[in-house]
């Protein structure tokens, strides 16, 4: 009975390490494997008790079959998403505010959704409609442009960039010209940006190092209140990073010491009192720190970025070919919770080894260009109301647990009182939503050639960051064919082909 | 004091129980339904609603049947249906315009018109995307646009605004019928909508 016993627990140990855990979503799309993943969305749409999910499933499917090259499948999911994300119909919205944010129905940030029009505008242009290809990018651009201090500019560089190719496909060349400048100006902008956000994090990090005084979250936060406040910006890329950084961090101390003294109900609250005043003090902090890193930010730096950046636009503007390529690469933003509660939604972004596509046509090999970076419209899509909202329902809480636990201890009277008070804490949900559509691409490339009418065969190389090579990842697309007179667009999308 | 604690507990016990009642009851169960094509279906949206379509499809057919090149012509004129021209920010299969409203002029007037069929003719791609206007240069002969009369070409505008707290969307549709000989604009009717939709808090 003894040996029983022990071979059986034996057993249960060896079947406890040779079972390994399921798959992630993302780790399945990763390794290629699409028509897995695609089962698994496929289940999610066939159970009507997870309805608020449908929409993400729905765009995760039109991203594997973008990936497979099954463009009609990708069309239907993609459109049955958009006519979800933009209804107003309000369903399912009282029983979300009440149960928690992740109930509601999933229709993005505005950046999904930009990707959701741009996807659906590059299927359109493929397939020469390019009404509804123009109809794409405008939606697609108002949907981003709603989301920074109600100006109707969008910063989604890609979808200017797809603008232009249509207005050109449709033969208006001012309307081209125009898109292009803006996609010029949208991209140049954030050189600016980038240089001003690279010295930010370091700055930030040489802080943080060592140091546990520093709170992680807090410090995100912080960063994340500063970065949307540069994004909201002047798009001007003659202005000077310093003075840029200069008027962001004044605008985020405004912003955040609002935040640290508005809530009266926090002040007693260690937790959530701490969080807004520690963020006015890392952002107190990093205005006298970048005083001391403007060299870092200094314009030899900056010029230089703006040289190379103008060298690969023009380089992909400058001689509109009647082919072009566009290259997802890598994976896109993820969404972690904060705070005590769950309440507060950070952007993390996510490693991929791509940062550069190289495509060979006829002999002859082409550099790929960035056009968008879905990552940088991730970190700048600023606050919303929900936040806030949230982070009341979080101190709520807290502060409905702590008059629980003191009126549970203090007597057995005031026992019912204290259940009462738990159970009303319990129905109140403070958590985030950190739903996001995670296999999204990190970047999206683009390059244009110029090739005679015929058919094609192109070979994909990716390579990382030092410029090596990486070898499971090229792929290789038979039968392009391209048509006289005919704008061609071919899609490609980095990943390991199974 | 015991039985005030006692009948305090009771309470206590059903406002959980009646709070945990409240927390399974059922949501409205799904279910379809048919609807006439002009009733607001509720799912919201701010784009182009069958409603529109049928709208805008019933006062053109009016307007052409009264207009008086038609109503007193000799022979029955023919008329040649363009593609409307989709400038909004909505994806629009805009074919669902010029068939409604040819239908519509068919079962009207059929004794007063007589309608081209674009998709079976072998008319020139730049006459079927509207550039009507340049019949000439367009170097389609003259055998093809003899039997026509005229043209119904339509464009449709939009301007949008948005912010976090929702959209608006105002809509122009443009129609006009055109002289086939010398492009003469003989008829041209509008229709305009704005709707706006408004995020709830959740998705703002």
């Amino acid at each position: 009975m003894k040996f029983l016993c022990y071979a059986i627990f034996l057993a249960m140990l060896l079947m406890s390490c040779t079972t390994k855990p399921p798959l992630k979503d993302l780790e399945l799309f990763q390794q290629g494997r699409y028509q897995e993943f695609l089962d698994r969305q496929r289940t999610i749409l066939q159970q009507v008790q997870r309805r608020e999910d449908w929409p993400l499933a729905q765009v995760k499917s039109a991203s594997a079959h973008l990936a497979c090259q099954n463009y009609d499948a990708a069309e239907q999911f993609l459109t049955a998403v958009n006519s979800s994300i933009w209804a107003f119909d309000g369903n399912n919205e009282a029983k979300a505010f009440k149960q928690g944010e992740k109930k509601k129905v999933y229709k993005g940030d505005p950046f999904e959704r930009a990707m959701v029009a741009f996807y659906l505008g590059i299927l359109d242009y493929k397939s020469g409609n390019y009404e509804n290809a123009l109809a794409s990018c405008k939606t697609g651009l108002l949907s981003d442009a709603g989301t920074k201090e109600e100006r109707y500019q969008s910063d989604f560089a890609a979808l200017y960039y797809l603008e232009s190719l249509v207005y050109r496909a449709m033969g208006e060349t001012d309307n081209a010209i125009k898109a292009e400048n803006l996609f010029r100006a949208s991209l140049l902008s954030r050189i600016t940006l980038d240089v001003v956000c690279s010295t930010v994090k370091a700055v930030f990090a040489a802080m943080s190092k060592g140091s546990a005084q520093f709170k992680e979250a807090e410090l995100v936060t912080a960063t994340e209140l500063l970065f949307a406040q540069l994004a909201q910006m002047s798009n001007e890329p003659s202005e000077l990073p310093l003075t840029i950084l200069d008027s962001a961090i004044s605008r985020a101390l405004v912003i955040a010491e609002e935040r640290a003294t508005g809530v009266v109900l926090s002040a007693k609250n260690s937790d959530f009192a701490c969080d807004w005043s520690l963020i006015v003090h890392y952002l107190s902090l990093i205005k006298i720190e970048c005083n001391s890193h403007i060299s870092d930010i200094g314009e030899g730096r900056y010029a230089k970025f703006l040289n190379t950046a103008q060298n690969d636009l023009n380089a992909l503007l400058n001689n509109p070919g009647n082919v072009t390529v566009i290259i997802d690469l890598g994976i896109g933003p993820r969404k972690i919770s904060a705070g005590s509660r769950g309440e507060r939604v950070m952007i993390c972004q996510q490693p991929y080894m791509e940062k550069r596509a190289k495509v060979k046509v006829s002999g002859k090999s082409y550099d790929s260009i960035l056009i968008e970076d879905l990552n940088f419209q991730a970190t700048t899509r600023g606050g919303r109301r929900m936040d806030f909202i949230l982070e009341n329902r979080a101190v709520y809480k807290d502060i409905s647990d702590a008059i629980g636990s003191y009126l549970a201890v203090t007597s057995i009277y005031t026992l019912p009182i204290a259940s009462l008070i738990y159970l009303s804490s319990a129905t109140v949900n403070a958590a985030a939503d950190t739903r996001i559509w995670e296999v999204m691409p990190g970047e999206v490339h683009a390059l244009s050639l110029n090739l005679e009418p015929g058919v094609y065969s192109l070979d994909v190389r990716f390579f990382d960051a030092l410029g090596s090579e990486l070898p499971k990842m090229r792929q290789g697309i038979d039968n392009c064919i391209v048509i006289k007179d005919r704008p061609v667009l071919w899609y490609i999308r980095s990943g390991v082909k199974q | 004091m015991r039985k005030l604690c006692t009948n305090i507990n009771f309470l206590a016990i059903v406002l959980v129980m009646l709070l945990l009642a409240r927390c399974y009851m059922n949501s409205p169960a799904s279910y379809s339904e048919r609807l006439h094509p002009d009733t607001d279906d509720g799912l919201g949206g701010t784009g182009v609603d069958p409603t529109d379509v049928r709208t805008i499809a019933q006062r053109m057919a009016r307007d052409i049947i009264a207009l008086p090149q038609v109503a007193n012509a000799g022979l029955k004129p023919r008329i040649l249906i363009l593609p409307v021209l989709n400038r909004t920010r909505f994806r629009i299969e805009t074919d669902v315009f010029t068939l409604t409203i040819r239908d519509l002029l068919i079962q009207n007037a059929s004794d007063k018109v007589v309608f081209f069929d674009r998709k079976a003719s072998s008319l020139p791609s730049n006459i079927l995307k509207g550039e009507s206007e340049d019949v000439k240069k367009s170097g389609f002969t003259k055998e093809q646009i003899a039997g026509i009369d005229f043209y119904l070409k339509g464009e449709i505008y939009s301007i949008s605004k948005a912010s976090e707290q929702g959209v608006s969307d105002w809509i122009h549709y443009s129609f006009m019928l055109v002289d086939s000989k010398n492009s003469d604009i003989i008829w041209s009717g509008s229709y305009e909508t704005k709707k706006v939709g408004k995020a709830g808090v959740l998705y703002q």
